[in-house]
């Protein structure tokens, strides 16, 4: 069954010079449990396609469809809603709340879900577990190295249930062992618990680990491959 | 959640949160601070006019205050006297005739009201008595002793001392100066008697008061009851005013409704009533608080404002995050909201702990603000502050921080909400 269905998206920026389109007449479709990359240089438009496939963003033509839902019919509060129930989101940085320890803020999507105390906790020890962060729950942020900051937010995009994760260059701001840790939980998290997860990045060797590269050039896809991945 | 999120939030920056929070305590202690002085020194004041002018509640005929009309009198004082003084919120009770005359020496005639009091009586329910300086006090104020007993034997005397005597009569520092009048002095009284013809007689004067109040002193002289109905021909129980002392802790308005009970037909009045610029003061000087913190709070608002524009722009990526993972609109203002209510209410809180220990030690040792105002004294002030603030004046200072705080986080938080979480996350 098809989770996500993009029909001929396109998104153009108006700047003073010129108008830009990012995403340029893009269709794609994504089935549950796939764990695919988005691969291109910088500008070619991966973090604004991302954008709109989260509902952060407004196409300016063409249609998104999550799970049946033309993201173009939500209102903005029930666009809200609906992110908070079916798309984990992990950014490049600034993906924690610096005051709460790991485990709070692994919990506090499931408190906005408005999950219960128990389950929340019950949740989110486990999914700290399956990031290797089970001795950091009390830690904060600003005590975890960026490369276990990351996977705090593995960890918190995973907890909501989601249809899906995005994850917008996760890998940017680490080094190469750390970066390939991050991508190994992913992938296990993906086999294990059946996450789908679509990311961007242009390492090779993160690209290297997805079964799935969607390649972008100037906002279109230019290539579409499975591959095997290295292990 | 949110709260505590929004409480931690405030300390992420400490020092500006700190610096937020030393003005907020600053200007509010400073505000509290001048306003309890200047409660301390009126609720003085009203005090000491409570005591020797006043009292809490007066009885009269309906018509007497109008035009002071001698036949416009309290019946059967006697009883009323008792029962009144029955009453559980009763502390004192004294009954009083006020005739209009002259009193006059070889120099001049000046027009006055003659009170008839019963000293005993009144001794328990005023201060007449004590603004007659005694020797200890004259000592304080720096006679030497030997100069202190000429002057209190010449120009002070005693406080109606020997009964029986003939008709004595106490006047005011002023009016003995008008006069040239002097203790021992004989001066002559006059007035019409209880048939309408005008009478006179001599009153020696024994003591010579002076009260903070110089309407009171020039207008009313003291003459034993007894005297004056010699004089007069009176029914010995002429009575025109009924005073009374309340206990401190009193109902206004049920002793007010007790006393009316057993009153018909007179008139009852609180001292609000009676001399409304002693109430209104206190309401004014509430008002002038209340003036005064909005104009602190409004400052400190635009400051506090400032902070958290400086935070939102801050956390514009935190911010996009919160909202791309699903927190709505409301939450995010309310965070918000809560981190300036938290901020400000902190300053507030420590503001008020400070003036509260403040005003408490200042309101026992006192301030003492003769340095600054020489003619305090001369209008009936001590120049000995205690500054005094009521417990439902640190909750209206509260509500209005919380106030404060809420309306200095709207356009931060409005700001917060115009992001764009496209915009916000975007990493470059
Ligand atoms: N807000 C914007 N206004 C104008 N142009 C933009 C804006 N955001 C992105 N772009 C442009 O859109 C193109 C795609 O950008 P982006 O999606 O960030 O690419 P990538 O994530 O692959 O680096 C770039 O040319 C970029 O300059
Ligand atoms: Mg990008």
């Amino acid at each position: 069954m098809n989770v996500i269905e993009i029909e001929n998206l396109s998104k153009e920026y108006q700047t003073p010079a010129a108008k830009v389109r990012a995403v340029d007449g893009v269709s794609l479709r994504f089935e549950r449990g796939e764990f695919a990359a988005i691969v291109g240089p910088s500008g070619s438009g991966k973090t604004t396609l991302l954008n709109l496939l989260g509902g952060l963003d407004q196409a300016t033509a063409g249609s998104i469809r999550i799970a049946g839902t033309d993201l173009a019919s939500l209102r903005p509060g029930q666009l809200i809603d609906f992110r908070k129930d079916n798309i984990g989101f992990v950014f490049q940085s600034y993906n924690l709340i610096p005051v709460l320890t790991a485990l709070e803020n692994v919990e506090f999507v499931m408190q906005l879900q408005g999950r219960p105390k128990a389950e929340r906790r019950a949740r989110a020890v486990e999914l700290l577990e399956a990031v290797g962060l089970g001795e950091r729950l009390d830690s904060r942020p600003g005590q975890l190295s960026g490369g276990q900051q990351q996977r705090v937010a593995v960890a918190r995009a995973l907890a909501s249930k989601p249809q899906f994760v995005l994850a917008d260059e996760p890998t940017a701001n680490l080094d190469s062992r750390s970066a390939l840790t991050l991508l190994e939980i992913m992938e296990r998290l993906n086999r294990e618990e059946g996450a789908t997860f679509i990311f961007s990045t242009h390492d090779p060797r993160v690209v290297a680990k997805a079964r799935r590269v969607i390649w972008l050039e100037d906002g279109k896809v230019v290539s579409d491959k499975t591959q095997e991945p290295t292990i | 959640m949110i709260a505590t999120i929004a409480w931690k939030n405030i300390w992420r920056n400490r020092t500006r949160s700190l610096v937020v929070v030393a003005a907020t305590t600053i200007g509010l202690t400073g505000a509290v601070l001048v306003s309890a002085l200047s409660i301390g020194m009126v609720a003085d004041r009203v005090e000491v006019a409570l005591r020797d002018e006043v009292s809490h509640i007066q009885i009269h005929h309906p018509l007497f205050l109008d035009n002071f009309e001698s036949q416009h009198r309290v019946g059967a004082p006697g009883d009323l006297l008792e029962k009144l003084e029955a009453l559980p919120q009763v502390e004192a009770v004294a009954a009083r005739s006020v005739l209009t005359g002259m009193v006059s020496t070889a120099q001049k005639a000046v027009g006055v009201s003659l009170i008839g009091i019963n000293p005993e009586r009144e001794k328990l329910l005023t201060g007449l008595w004590q603004s007659l300086p005694n020797s200890l006090q004259l000592l304080e104020r720096g006679f030497a002793p030997e100069r202190a007993s000429a002057y209190l034997a010449d120009s002070v005397g005693s406080y109606f001392a020997e009964p029986g005597r003939s008709p004595q009569i106490l006047i005011s520092e002023r009016l003995a100066r008008e006069l040239k009048a002097q203790v021992r002095s004989r001066v002559l009284v006059q007035l019409l008697d209880a048939q309408g013809y005008m009478t006179g007689g001599q009153f020696r004067v024994v003591g010579i008061f002076s009260t903070s109040n110089a309407m009171f002193d020039e207008s009313q002289v003291f003459v034993r009851q007894s005297d004056l109905v010699a004089l007069t021909g009176h029914e010995p129980e002429l009575c025109h005013e009924i005073a009374l002392r309340l206990t401190p802790e009193h109902d206004m308005a049920e002793a007010l409704a007790d006393v009316t009970a057993l009153a018909p037909g007179l008139s009852v009045m609180d001292w609000k009533t009676l001399k409304p610029d002693l109430g209104l003061s206190y309401e004014m000087l509430d008002a002038m608080l209340y003036i005064m913190l909005s104009i602190i709070l409004m400052a400190l608002g635009f400051g506090i404002v400032n902070t958290m524009l400086m935070v939102v722009l801050e956390r514009v990526k935190e911010l996009g995050m919160l909202m791309a993972i699903g927190m709505n609109k409301k939450r995010i203002f309310a965070m918000i909201m809560l981190e300036t209510v938290g901020l400000s209410l902190t300053g507030g809180l420590a503001g008020m702990l400070l003036s509260a220990l403040l005003v408490g030690y200042l309101g026992q040792v006192g301030v003492d603000l003769s340095a600054f105002g020489e003619g305090l004294e001369a209008v009936g002030y001590s120049a000995i502050v205690y500054p005094r603030l009521n417990w439902d004046n640190y909750l209206g200072i509260t509500l209005m921080v919380i106030l404060t705080g809420v309306l200095a986080s709207i356009y931060p938080a409005l700001k917060a909400l115009s992001l764009k979480p496209a915009e916000a996350v975007r990493s470059e």
